[in-house]
């Protein structure tokens, strides 16, 4: 069998210009997917933490509550795993979410 | 069947007999091939008028796919169009998601801002259209609508951001973004 030359200049201008111009640029569909992505996640976890916490210091309402609703708002994929752990400290209230690979922590005080 | 054969520059050229016509010198193009006859008459159409001198070179009947012959002009139009439709459509999907995104996260804090003590209902379109100025460009049409309702876990307020998308690329037919927040009215 001949192996071919690739030091040889031959070849179609077009189909090279085609095929360069996906294969540098489909990359970046599923960069730009995940980008927004996570971006999405780490917007509804802060959003979460902060407000779910303050909606429990000042009026009492269950975080897991104000989590749903938030998750609700921000059109969350039911896929996404959604977790939260209120830790108390020395009068201070930490609360921790987790939206998928983001991390957001509120802290505020015990009322 | 005529036996076809390769010359050196991997072009197929038909073996021929080759005489002479009559009444034309050595020089003329029709003398030297053949004689008068239209090439290709005898297969699939042909102009009449194309015979096998005709042509610049002497080979050109039957050519490889490979060639670098062409119009430059149209071969870039045939390629950049394409390829900046898909430029235009990954940028315009990085941009949806964006505005998206800070839609969703306007209308959550509106609605929260607007939930806070001894705040009016109309506090939070005025606050989710200040965040809008400062995030997304001003030249975006958007509309926010501010609503209270009563649910059985107390007084809620909602607001809705509706935001209309650039169309870039093959990101035209998407919807405007709509996006609404709520939020529980704290104690007053």
């Amino acid at each position: 069998m001949r192996l071919p030359k690739f030091s040889d200049e031959e070849g179609s201008a077009p189909i090279e210009f085609i095929g360069f111009g996906l294969l540098l640029q489909l990359p970046l569909l599923p960069l730009v997917l995940q980008f927004s992505s996570i971006q999405l996640e780490q917007l509804s976890a802060e959003s979460m933490a902060r407000n779910a916490l303050r909606a429990y210091c000042v009026s009492a309402v269950p975080i897991a509550t104000s989590i749903d609703l938030i998750a609700r708002d921000f059109n969350l994929p039911a896929t996404t795993r959604v977790s939260h752990s209120l830790t108390s400290e020395d009068g201070l209230l930490t609360l921790e979410v987790v939206v998928g690979e983001a991390t957001a922590i509120a802290v505020g005080i015990e009322p | 069947m005529k036996r076809k054969k390769k010359n050196e520059k991997g072009i197929f050229e038909a073996k021929r007999r080759i005489r002479r016509c009559a009444g034309l010198g050595f020089d003329h193009a029709d003398d030297r091939r053949a004689c008068g006859f239209d090439v290709g008459s005898s297969g699939t159409g042909t102009q009449g008028s194309f015979r096998s001198g005709h042509a610049q070179g002497r080979f050109v009947l039957v050519q490889k796919a490979t060639g670098q012959g062409g119009a430059a002009p149209i071969d870039f139009i045939l390629t950049a169009l394409p390829l900046l439709a898909l430029t235009l459509s990954v940028m315009g999907l990085g941009l949806f998601s964006y505005c998206r995104n800070v839609s969703y996260d306007i209308a959550i804090e509106s609605a929260r801002w607007a939930a806070l003590a001894d705040q009016p209902v109309s506090a939070g379109c005025e606050r989710a259209k200040f965040e809008l100025a400062l995030t997304l460009a001003t030249s975006l049409s958007s509309q926010v609508r501010c609503e209270e309702k009563v649910t059985s876990g107390g007084r809620m307020l909602a607001v809705e951001i509706t935001v209309e998308f650039p169309k870039l690329g093959l990101v035209s037919a998407v919807d405007p973004i709509k996006a609404v927040g709520h939020a529980f009215a704290e104690i007053q």
